[in-house]
């Protein structure tokens, strides 16, 4: 009865887990934009957890620097399952106008599976919590047939 | 504190701040730059948006199809930075950045923006109707892919044909019309009305395309024949043969009239002087070997008491003294007796190393190291240039035969003391010769620059041992001054 009960909970709040792999900040800013009160994501029940151990989505963005590359796969490699990976921006998904770089790693994909791609330089928080909000329904079926 | 208060109170009676954005839809703010819109139908395939895109986010794939091309652009908008200056480049505002921010997708696949058309293929290329050009160089800045050079000092517009995407943005910039899609001609090998009909270019066509004729002073080309190889025109010495657009009234045949030859350098002064010239230069043959027969003209070494300048001038005028005796030449050369005019002449520094001889495809010169003596066969010679080019001591020349021999009628003896001074040492050089040489220097580095640059092949440099065959050795001092070390020269033997 408990877990029924603890599932249900989850699917309602998701909490997301923030990694920056060499962003520009734009993208972090419009993240954090996004659980402020102007937009505030909360009322879905997501919450900036502080560790990936916590986390349910992942969020990254960045376009995945050779330095941050290790310390992502760490991450991911922690954080429980059923998870989703969300990237916010050009950056993780392609290497945007950093792409070619020798120190550029992108695209996320190489190194892990990703759910929902948000594009735009950066998107605005709209997009984001449109991308999140997909990003709940996955984690929901996923959950569901992990069940 | 009152107004912090009072503030508060009044934020009590307001609706929250936040906003209710999937519930409710929030515009994008104007000017906004989202969602990348491409309008096939109005793109003309410049490519000027995947020049100017930083990230390199569009794509373009051109396919083969029936009745044209279809050209495909791919803008991937998970590679986009939405700056905006594709559309800002786009000259037919076939791109453009909508508000649409609403880019989120389980696939990325779903982000790419993607439009095809099929592009008619353009009949004909872009051609230039020259006489209306003004050069302004505006079809060079407009085109997309840099095919057009025009250079405004120079009066000359190129084109890049495998650069051209026939855009046909050009066109519609010109300012004086002078551009339009036009049908390409055939290529071909026009004859630019230089032509010594030296005969090269019909030696070298591999098809036997081309018939001249030495005598007859005609040049013809078959072009059923012709391949357009193009080794006609890379073997041609006066650089009249070019390779160009021919049609049907293009001639196909080149024939030179009897008027003063075109190549000579001053062509006005034996057009005057021809008539006078054979009457004055006919004593002045007495001095030099009369060898009318075979119209050679031999220069006799520099220790013959006449100078070799003045020597040889009058050997040339028993060349023009046999070219008038037309009857003994007659079989050989049936054109006017002054066709001769012009031709190669010998200056006072020749040292008789023989390049010219070897160089001369036509073998009209023969040089003897022995005897000392230049001989040119002018019925063989094309005034190609080629001894001239090649020569090391620069003494050979292309000029007017009978403007030379006038030139020493006119100033009989103002300038005689100096040919006479420069042959006195001459003629001291050449008995010397026998024992000069290039001489070895110390500090050699045994680059082997000197080998490289001897025309006859005399040097030799192995490790650290250099060498020359003396016999060999023409003293031209082409390894002189190709020596990076200085340490090459030309004196006395020991």
């Amino acid at each position: 009865m408990f877990k029924k009960l603890i599932a249900e909970s989850m699917t309602k709040s998701p909490w997301i887990y923030h990694v920056n792999t060499g962003s520009c900040n734009g993208c972090d800013i419009e993240l954090v934009a996004c659980l402020t009160p102007r937009y505030d994501v909360e009322r879905y029940g997501f919450k900036l957890a502080g560790t990936p151990r916590h986390a349910d989505i992942v969020v990254v963005s960045g376009p995945i620097t050779s330095q941050s590359k290790d310390r992502l796969i760490r991450t991911l490699e922690q954080v429980p399952n059923p998870h989703c990976v969300v990237t916010i921006g050009s950056c993780p998904q392609s290497g945007n106008v950093f792409k070619g770089s020798y120190s550029v790693e992108a695209p996320l994909e190489k190194f892990c599976e990703v759910d929902v791609a948000i594009a735009g330089c950066t998107p605005k928080p709209e997009a984001i919590i449109e991308g999140l909000y997909k990003a709940a329904q996955i984690l929901k079926k996923k959950r569901e047939a992990m069940q | 504190m009152f107004p912090f208060a009072k503030k508060a109170v009044s934020n009590l009676f307001k609706k929250p701040s936040t906003v209710r954005f999937p519930e409710v839809e929030s515009p994008a703010k104007p000017a906004y730059r989202g969602r990348i819109v491409y309008d096939a139908e109005k793109c003309v395939n410049c490519g000027m948006c995947i020049k100017v895109c930083s990230p390199g986010a569009i794509t373009r794939t051109v396919e083969e199809v029936e009745g044209g091309e279809k050209i495909t652009y791919d803008i991937n908008l998970t590679s986009c930075t939405f700056c905006g200056t594709c559309q800002d480049f786009c000259g037919t505002k076939a791109i453009s950045l909508s508000d649409d921010y609403h880019m989120v997708a389980e696939d990325p696949k779903d982000l790419i923006v993607s439009g095809s058309r099929i592009k008619e293929k353009v009949a004909g290329r872009v051609t230039l109707k020259q006489e209306d050009c003004v050069y302004c160089g505006l079809c060079a800045r407009t085109c997309p892919e840099n095919a057009i050079t025009v250079d405004r000092a120079t009066k000359t517009w190129k084109i890049n044909y495998k650069e051209c995407v026939q855009c046909g943005q050009c066109i519609s910039k010109c300012p004086k019309k002078a551009l339009s899609f036009q049908e390409p001609k055939a290529q071909g090998v026009i004859n630019g009305g230089d032509c010594v009909f030296c005969t090269l270019c019909s030696k070298k066509c591999p098809v036997g395309a081309l018939t001249v004729d030495r005598a007859g002073k005609t040049w013809e080309i078959d072009r059923s024949v012709c391949i357009k190889c193009g080794l006609c025109v890379s073997s041609c010495p006066k650089h009249t043969l070019v390779m160009g657009d021919v049609d049907d009234n293009t001639p196909a045949r080149f024939e030179k009239s009897a008027a003063p030859v075109k190549s000579a350098p001053a062509p006005a002064a034996p057009a005057k002087e021809a008539p006078a010239a054979p009457a004055k230069e006919a004593p002045a043959s007495g001095n030099a070997p009369k060898t009318p027969e075979n119209a050679l003209k031999t220069v006799p070494a520099a220790p013959v008491a006449d100078s070799p300048t003045k020597a040889q001038k009058s050997a040339v005028s028993v060349n023009k003294a046999a070219a008038a005796a037309a009857p003994v030449l007659s079989g050989l050369i049936p054109q006017a007796e002054n066709s001769w005019d012009t031709g190669v002449v010998l200056g006072p520094d020749c040292i008789y190393c023989g390049l010219c001889m070897r160089k001369c495809p036509m073998e009209a010169i023969t040089v003897d190291r022995a005897s000392k003596s230049w001989q040119i066969d002018r019925e063989k010679c094309v005034w190609c240039g080629i001894c001239v080019s090649g020569c090391p001591k620069k003494t050979l020349k292309i000029d007017a035969l009978s403007a030379e021999t006038a030139k020493e009628a006119a100033v009989p003896e103002a300038p005689a003391p100096e040919k006479n001074a420069e042959a006195a040492s001459q003629a001291k050089a050449v008995p010397a010769a026998a024992a000069t040489g290039v001489v070895f220097g110390e500090g050699c580095i045994y680059c082997g620059a000197c080998a490289g640059a001897c025309p006859v092949g005399a040097i030799s440099v192995d490790g650290s041992e250099w060498s020359i065959d003396r016999d060999a050795c023409i003293q031209c001092g082409a390894c002189v001054g190709t020596c990076p070390m200085g340490v090459l020269s030309i004196g006395p033997l020991e």
